[in-house]
């Protein structure tokens, strides 16, 4: 069962039980001017009530349950504590009460089992929570995210991402500049503006936030490549067929849906890889094609991140160190686990020589914001027909859709910097001013949440927008990793990834099966990722 | 966003810390078999001022009521004709409080990670729901009990005794 059902569905138990309970009320007081009618209810009770007897006078006599009334003698007796009418004490102990001199006997039924529903609510609750939180400390890929997310609609949660910035920069060494296509609706207004959070245990170091912006016409697009080009494009054609390995997946691939195509990884190698064929059919004869793609990565990545500073144990300070001043390391990181896995190849078929050439590569790391690019087909046949193979590693990938475009030319784009930023709807002054100055970072914890506002310079003109953005983040060691220490396979990881991936498969498919689908089926709803809706 | 919607559940957590209020002489509910006082009323006159405090007496046409130092800082009895009251709720034991719960659960939310988008609000409103409804669960309205059956709830349930000056109570 997914974890938002169980969630729900233990809310409503508890809901349940709570509404029984506080619906419930009590009757368990009787009040008697006779004494007969007393002894008559309370002669076939098991154990006797406490007895109250409220006098005439206005005082009142607790009587423990051994009291006895005796009908001869017309008395009540037995222990007790006589309360004057203000409730001081005035005597304890045995008592002789002439029935005469009471006004009313009061009798009280022990109210039992009060509480049983409250606390079956809140041990159902407790169980709950400190499962998910079992699951979260033992499994923090699949609840933690990584790297700041950037959001449209700032009410948005990380599963509306529109971007994520610098997903692999996990160390001052290894700063980057990201670009992120935000695939903007038509734009009437000159000001624009975007949420940052920090979502994850990390602290994240920004250096740079900026708008590239190009003026687009009626039916035009402007898409970024792998490589940081920027294309300007017209039309598009639609995936004809779409073929994987498990067999049609044209439904998936075709529509910007957010129902993506992806596969689990292979349990004895994770490096293994699989085909996906494309057909453009009449794609058209004369067209410049470059094939735009949605994609993201699995969890796969996160998770080897994880590994890898959990391998590192309570040394990581020392190995962050080194890859601070070793250039070597961070060779070594980036040609290691991340070369082999590899990025989505592409190749177009030659009909003529009947062979397959590749145009490229498309590669970009993080799970959660769908990376919207193009890359340039190398298309050497007059066919109208266009035939492309994606080449990808297994389970490592998920593509929401892929189409054909026809490419105009190569643009460059404004470069627009904020000219505002919001922390907690008030402006940040000194945010901004790091922002602007490209020596100093911004630094955002936990729960950090800044909005950028640009200035677009022309209103009622349109505009294709991207996100760029700078940094590096610093993921915080839990303390739940650090027994997880294990140099050799950190060695083998780094040194021999090849091995890795081989001997770390059937650990990853365990892993992969619970938190893959916990993590993607806690989406809460469908949202319109399309262009012309967003 | 999310603030708002921790602001206003701390805000129901405060009406709800209002209306549960519960004065000493109140007895836990084990214990409401011994106890020697009147239970606490709340009494809505005229559908504008709220008068409470402990139950004295209560007959077809008044109620009496003492407001403590821990109810008022004025000691005070009040004589309250029942057709001027609109409303009222007993409370004849102390409710069991879960109000520590909340930011209990709260904490726990932290340890969730991208889940506590879903369980901060469910555990919020949940252990809400108990503390209030513990807090709430020895009690009687207008619709559970009538005016006359209240007098089992007096500290004088046969009435106010003949001879007793009403300002001499404590």
């Amino acid at each position: 069962m997914k974890t938002k059902e169980i969630i729900f569905c233990t809310a409503l138990i508890i809901i349940s039980i709570v509404a029984i309970e506080a619906c419930e009320t009590y009757y368990f007081r009787s009040n008697y001017k006779e004494a007969n009618e007393l002894l008559h209810d309370t002669k076939n009770i098991g154990a006797k009530p406490f007895l109250k007897a409220h006098f005439k006078n206005g005082d009142v006599c607790i009587l423990r349950n051994t009291w006895k009334v005796d009908t001869v003698q017309n008395t009540v007796s037995g222990t007790g504590t006589l309360y004057d009418f203000n409730r001081e004490i005035t005597f304890q102990g045995n008592v002789d009460i002439s029935i005469d001199s009471v006004a009313i006997f009061e009798t009280n039924k022990k109210i039992s089992g009060t509480e049983t529903g409250r606390l079956a609510g809140m041990y159902i609750l407790a169980g709950v929570d400190v499962a998910i939180g079992v699951y979260c400390i033992t499994n923090p890929k699949a609840c933690f995210g990584s790297c700041p997310t950037f959001y449209k609609n700032e009410n948005d949660n990380f599963h509306f991402a529109d971007a994520e910035g610098f997903s692999s920069a996990i160390s001052p060494s290894m700063e980057y500049a990201d670009i992120d296509a935000l695939n903007n609706r038509l734009l009437t207004d000159h000001e624009f503006s975007i949420t940052m959070k920090n979502e994850a245990l990390e602290t994240h170091c920004v250096r740079d936030v900026k708008l590239l912006a190009y003026p687009r016409k009626d039916g035009e697009r402007i898409y970024h490549s792998a490589g940081d080009d920027f294309y300007l494009c017209e039309n598009i054609y639609p995936v004809s067929n779409a073929t994987g390995t498990e067999g049609d997946i044209t439904d998936l691939i075709r529509n910007e849906d957010m129902l993506e195509r992806f596969s689990s990884s292979d349990e004895n190698n994770l490096s293994s890889k699989e085909e996906i064929i494309l057909n453009f059919d009449n794609a058209g004869k004369n067209i410049n094609p470059g094939l735009v793609i949605h994609f993201r990565q699995t969890l796969m990545t996160t998770y080897f991140i994880y590994s890898a500073m959990g391998y590192m144990g309570d040394e990581i300070g020392d190995f962050f160190a080194e890859i601070e001043v070793s250039k070597e390391t961070v060779n070594k990181l980036n040609g290691g686990i991340k070369k082999e896995l590899g990025g989505i190849d592409v190749y177009v078929w030659n009909e003529n020589k009947s062979k397959w050439y590749k145009s490229g590569s498309l590669f970009e790391t993080g799970p959660i914001a769908v990376n919207k690019q193009l890359l340039p087909l190398k298309n050497n046949t007059d066919s109208s027909n266009i035939r492309v193979k994606l080449v990808l590693n297994k389970g490592l990938w998920r593509i929401d859709y892929a189409a054909l475009t026809n490419i105009k030319g190569k643009v460059k784009p404004l470069e627009i910097s904020p000219n505002l930023i919001l922390n907690k709807g008030k402006a940040d002054d000194a945010a901004l001013a790091l922002i602007n100055d490209p020596g100093k970072l911004l630094i955002s914890m936990p729960g950090s949440e800044y909005k950028f506002y640009f200035n677009l310079h022309q209103q009622n003109k349109d505009y294709e927008l991207f996100l760029y953005s700078k940094g590096y983040y610093l993921e915080w060691m839990r303390e739940q990793w650090i027994k997880d220490k294990d140099l050799l396979k950190l060695n083998q990881m780094i040194e021999h990834p090849l091995n890795f991936l081989r001997s770390e498969a059937k650990d990853y498919k365990i892993y992969e099966a619970t938190m893959e689908k916990e993590f993607w089926n806690s989406k809460i709803d469908t949202k319109n990722f399309s262009y012309h809706e967003n | 966003m999310k603030t708002k919607f921790i602001v206003a559940a701390f805000a129901v957590l405060l009406s709800l810390s209002s209306c549960t209020y519960s004065p000493d002489y109140l007895p836990e509910s084990e214990e409401i078999d011994v106890n020697q006082y009147g239970s606490y009323i709340s009494l809505y006159r005229n559908e504008k001022e709220t008068i409470w405090g402990e139950l004295i007496a209560v007959d077809s046409l008044k109620f009496i009521v003492l407001s403590k130092p821990e109810d008022s800082p004025v000691r005070t009895i009040k004589i309250i004709p029942v057709k001027e009251v609109s409303k009222y709720y007993v409370k004849y034991a102390e409710g069991v409080s879960y109000g520590g719960a909340v930011p209990l659960f709260m904490l726990a939310s932290l340890t969730h990670g991208y889940y506590a988008l879903i369980s901060l609000p469910v555990n919020l409103l949940l252990t809400i729901g108990i503390a209030s409804s513990g807090d709430s669960a020895f009690t009687y309205d207008a619709d559970e009990i009538s005016v006359m059956d209240l007098k089992m709830f007096a500290r004088f349930p046969q009435g106010l005794p003949p001879g007793i000056e009403v300002n001499k109570i404590r």
